[in-house]
């Protein structure tokens, strides 16, 4: 029976850690079974297992799996594809579904919470807002995404965010209230709660009712925030760069590397510097300041010698004069800059871009922005001498110029740039 | 490997020998990465599954063979938006099993790593999961109910939230 057993396992278990489940197995499920290791003087592992000679019918079967046999790791991928509701539910059932629900970081995200409560099916967000805050669930958020609750009053988001901070202490690492148009004061007032801002990565404040005045109160509470990476405050209305700053300068050593300011008023520049790690800047729809010159915004932008990707979409300040200063030679030690995007520029108008380059190219102790890869120019007003000024321009480096929707970009000669997108 | 260089000998835990065209055992990033790293002479005898039985192997050959042409799935599961509803009508057909052979698919899909089709058992199990209530899970699954009362008050707390928001609307 034993070298059945062996050839068996030998046969079917080719791995040795089955071996050694097998070992702990057949003691526990065979009556009077035994299972034995050896080693040889090789160095060489045999495995011995003998099993008394019984009826068949004494053996217990192992039975088919069930929800609850399955990997922890499956379990939480079903328990993923639930809604917070069928989530908790199923985690009331059972140990195994409720370690699955709760004790994946993950899951908590709170993901699915605005179609929760946004739904039409009950219609009260601050009430389940209110009852989330107090429950213990919120100790396992590691990502506080509060995502679009629109509905969802200043006052409601707050009470959630101190009890995942305060009340059931949680530390997440990235917390989102994006496009929750109400959070301002009493959100911030919660956020500053927070008793672990060094643990913060992301913070994601656009499309919020945040004001300078509260930025600055979460400045002042925040000593501390050297993990910050990435701060979006893009589309909130109340909020200038002279809140970010304060926001961002709390760092001693910072480390932000992508800072989105998307529809924010650019004032003060002078005073502001930021970090040298930002690689990815987004200004899109950005206006300066009336009290703000130009060439302010340039030179704040030179002093990012390690930027990479620059979006300023829209942004009113963009023309001719701020083109030319941007790629001309101040910018000389602008070497990495790769993915550049101007689409939509209202104040690009033909022959600008083209204008800016051959100003810029004209000095040839420099090449401007050698690292260029990709730039943007669709929605604007450019022509096909700016497409073919950038292509001559960019040499090799080049490989994928945008013009879609440009109505003066016609002719051959454009194609020539190669890998347009129209 | 066969004669035949398309196709592949696979060996289930029970013993049976199947042999599949090598570009549907290509769907299984185990089995690819075996027929990668194997040279053709060591496939000669057929690749042993000690994780899945033969009828279970049969199931799992029909879906892949079935979805061969598709695109591989994304690789950001995060980015995606979870939705259970999007299960074609063969797929549904294909998951209308047993409760032990969906779970024995879904140990094969875990084992063998076919993404699309670990996703899709997933799928099905959330969805005879949603809308239930914590004792009709029980039921369905056959779930002992294994907390200790106080325990069971602590889930009841920690998710006393969800049934308050289920009830305001009522």
């Amino acid at each position: 029976m034993a070298s059945d057993v062996t050839e068996w396992a030998a046969r079917t278990l080719p791995l040795p850690r089955l071996l050694e489940a097998l070992l702990e197995a057949v003691p526990q499920v065979v009556p009077g079974g035994l299972a034995e290791r050896s080693y040889a003087e090789d160095g060489s592992v045999s495995y011995t297992f003998t099993l008394p000679a019984v009826d068949a019918s004494a053996w217990m079967p192992l039975p088919p799996p069930t929800l609850v046999d399955l990997p922890v790791e499956i379990l939480v991928a079903i328990m993923a594809e639930l809604g917070p509701r069928d989530r908790a539910r199923a985690g009331r059932s059972c140990r195994a579904l409720r370690a699955a629900a709760t004790g994946y970081p993950g899951l908590w995200r709170v993901l699915s919470l605005p179609e929760m409560i946004n739904g039409d099916a009950h219609g009260r967000p601050d009430a389940t807002l209110w009852a989330l805050a107090r429950s213990p669930l919120l100790a396992h958020v590691r990502v506080l995404d509060l995502v679009d609750l629109s509905n969802a009053s200043d006052d409601a988001l707050a009470a959630v965010i101190s009890g995942t901070l305060v009340e059931h202490g949680a530390v997440p690492s990235r917390i989102s209230l994006h496009g929750c148009d109400q959070a301002g004061n009493a959100c911030a007032a919660a956020l500053a709660r927070h008793t672990a801002p060094d643990r913060i990565i992301g913070l994601v404040l656009s499309r919020t009712a945040f004001s300078d005045a509260a930025l600055v109160r979460l400045a002042s509470a925040w000593s501390e925030l050297e993990r910050l990476e990435a701060f979006d405050i893009s589309f909130a209305p109340r909020a200038t760069c002279s809140g970010v700053a304060a926001l961002i300068n709390a760092a001693t050593t910072p480390v932000l590397a992508v800072l989105a300011l998307d529809r924010i008023e650019l004032t003060a520049l002078h005073v502001w510097q930021l970090p040298p790690t930002v690689t990815s800047l987004s200004l899109a729809h950005a206006r300066l300041s009336p009290s703000m010159e130009l060439s302010e915004c340039s030179e704040w932008l030179g002093q990012m010698p390690a930027l990479r990707n620059l979006v300023v979409d829209r942004a009113g300040f963009v023309d001719e004069a701020w083109l030319t200063s941007f790629v001309g030679p101040r910018l000389a030690p602008w070497t990495e800059l790769g993915r550049l995007s101007l689409s939509g520029c209202p104040r690009l108008t033909p022959a600008m871009v083209s204008t800016a380059w051959s100003s810029a190219l004209a000095n040839e102790a420099v090449t401007p922005l050698p690292a260029l890869t990709a730039v943007d120019l669709s929605r604007t007003a450019v022509d096909d001498s700016d497409v073919w000024a950038i292509a001559e321009a960019a040499g090799t480096t080049l490989t994928s110029l945008n013009v879609s929707c440009c109505t003066d970009v016609t002719g051959d000669r454009s194609a020539r740039a190669g890998g347009i997108s129209r | 490997m066969s004669g035949d260089h398309d196709m592949v000998k696979l060996i289930s835990s029970d013993g049976h020998t199947i042999e599949v065209p090598e570009d549907i055992v290509r769907k299984s990033q185990t089995l690819q990465n075996t027929l990668d790293d194997l040279a053709k002479d060591q496939l000669e005898n057929g690749i042993p599954l000690a994780n899945v039985t033969h009828a279970i192997l049969t199931k799992v050959v029909e879906w892949c063979t079935h979805h061969k042409d598709d695109p591989p799935p994304p690789e950001d599961d995060d980015a995606r938006t979870r939705r259970t509803d999007d299960i074609t009508p063969w797929d549904a057909d294909f998951c209308k099993v047993e409760q032990t052979v969906l779970f024995e698919l879904i140990l094969a899909a875990n084992y063998l790593d076919i993404k699309g089709l670990l996703d899709l058992c997933c799928k099905t199990v959330a969805n005879m999961i949603k809308g239930k209530s914590p004792e009709q899970i029980r039921q369905t699954f056959n779930i002992k109910n294994d907390f200790t009362p106080e325990e069971e008050e602590q889930v009841r707390k920690e998710n006393e939230w969800c049934e308050e928001a289920g009830s305001t609307g009522k």
